[in-house]
């Protein structure tokens, strides 16, 4: 139910968006919703990670499995147990840029009936890179679109990316890997009951709009070819503001439908689960050194207590301590 | 106690960041358009109805059916005969690779491998 609800959804928002190839409609999704998406997703992601800035973080709960540093003579693991602040950047730099932590991903097996064991289960791991890089490396080469005149490391990406010369247009290794991550991601989900069970709407739809939006973009490529250069007219006007309806009636239905689904992305991101794009960085396990015992943390909000230490307390009763034995500091 | 100057400074970097084509075409001037594309003259037509978007597939198949297969029998348009190549067919009605050729691909940053080996036009 889930899958067939984002799917529809995927689906009928390509359809709606494609509209944008009707005589005047270019200037809704080609002008209007593109610069209402951007900012309902900037404004949006603004919120959300000032909502997360202003929670408190009293207390040192990083997550730890290595051996921390302590003697000089024993070996510890600073990139495991980090314990300044830049062995925590380093730990951070190798999550948000490699997903260390999915590599942990293991399965448990029977076998022989009898031996519980446990393997390695790279595949997550494998696709979510395949996936994550390429969508970075993508949205890098689209400034080819974006921007004019173009800069040279985008020209670069581009040859890089498109080195195995297949095709005409070349295909770019990052779209077959795209296309590929998230294919693998979906079926992931769709193949194991126990993930089935735990993936709600929220889980299909951003793969199914990603898949949307990769699979028009092939498509526009590969496939039903677009005028690219009014395409970039429409872009770089989006740029720079300044529009021209001629190029925005040029660019048509397929152009329209794979930016209303971008537009789409855009809007929805900051009120998602993609939104894990800002909250990994502040993952409270994750971003603090493990100092827990080479530094005192003193709780920021210790007020002064009203304490009665234990010789103001014998000046109060010394004279009932003597009279029942008691034995006192002071006589 | 909380992090907020920190990720400030992480928010305002990422939001620079995802903002570059728009400050970077405010930065180069607003000179977004390309250079007027070559118009088809009066009375002439193109072998395509659709060039702009499709003409490297039918370069595409041109190369194959003339160099791999030996098929050099030439297409009928409306009656005119053309020959199934860039020098001999496009290049003579449209005369120079500058105007026709480079304006768009320059401006759609589109790398091409013809005039590795075919020549564009004269003194090329
Ligand atoms: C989340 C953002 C986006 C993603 C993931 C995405 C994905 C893709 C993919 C996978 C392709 C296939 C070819 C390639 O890999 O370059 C493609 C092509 C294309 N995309 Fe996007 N796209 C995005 C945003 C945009 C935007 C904002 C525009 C327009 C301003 C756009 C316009 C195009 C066009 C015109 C093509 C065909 C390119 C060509 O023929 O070389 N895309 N897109």
């Amino acid at each position: 139910m889930n899958v067939l609800i984002s799917l529809a959804a995927v689906g009928g928002l390509f359809l709606l968006g494609t509209l944008g190839g009707a005589p005047g409609m270019g200037w809704i999704f080609g002008v209007v919703l593109p610069y209402l998406a951007v900012g309902i997703g900037i404004g949006g992601l603004i919120w959300r990670v000032m909502s997360w800035a202003n929670v408190p973080v009293p207390f040192r709960i990083p997550t730890t499995c290595g051996q921390q540093k302590s003697l000089p003579w024993i070996k510890s693991n600073p990139l495991e147990n980090p314990h300044n602040g830049l062995t925590a950047v380093g730990r951070m730099a190798l999550e948000v840029l490699f997903f260390r932590s999915l590599l942990r991903n293991t399965k448990a097996e029977v076998i022989d009936q009898r031996r519980l064991v446990y393997t390695s289960a790279p595949w997550l791991w494998i696709g979510a890179m395949a996936f994550h890089w390429s969508f970075l490396i993508i949205l890098v080469r689209h400034l080819r679109l974006l921007a004019n005149p173009v800069p040279w490391c985008v020209t670069f990406l581009q040859r890089a990316d498109g080195f195995l010369e297949i095709g005409l247009p070349v295909i770019y290794v990052t779209t077959v890997l795209f296309l590929a991550g998230l294919a693998y991601l979906l079926a992931r989900r769709l193949a194991s009951p126990q993930l089935r069970y735990i993936s709600l709407a929220g889980d299909y739809f951003p793969l199914f709009l990603f898949l949307g939006i990769g699979i028009s973009g092939f498509w526009l490529r590969h496939w039903t070819k677009t005028d690219i250069v009014s395409v970039k007219q429409v872009a770089v006007g989006l740029s720079g503001f300044s529009f021209d309806s001629d190029a925005l009636a040029a660019a048509g239905s397929l152009f329209y439908g794979h930016l209303f689904l971008v537009c789409v992305l855009l809007a929805y991101f900051p009120f998602s689960k993609l939104s894990h794009f800002a909250g990994v960085f502040l993952s409270p396990t994750r971003n603090m050194a493990n100092s827990n015992r080479s530094v005192r943390h003193v709780n920021p909000w210790d007020y002064p207590v009203k304490v009665h230490p234990y010789d103001e307390y014998e000046d109060e009763f010394r004279e009932k301590m003597k009279g029942a034995g008691v034995p006192v500091e002071k006589e | 106690m909380n992090d907020k100057p920190k990720i400030i400074v992480g928010l305002v970097v990422v939001l620079v960041a995802a903002t570059f084509p728009f400050w970077y075409t405010l930065a180069k001037g607003r000179d977004v358009l390309p250079e007027d594309r070559e118009r088809p003259s009066e009375g002439s037509r193109c072998v395509m109805d659709d060039p702009v978007a499709n003409h490297m597939q039918v370069l595409n198949t041109w190369r194959d059916e003339v160099v791999r297969e030996g098929d050099t029998e030439q297409i009928k348009v409306d009656g005119k005969k053309y020959h199934k190549s860039l020098t001999d067919g496009c290049l003579q009605c449209h005369s120079s690779r500058e105007d026709h050729c480079d304006r768009c691909h320059e401006y759609a940053n589109v790398e091409l491998t013809c005039w590795e080996c075919h020549l564009g036009s004269k003194g090329d």
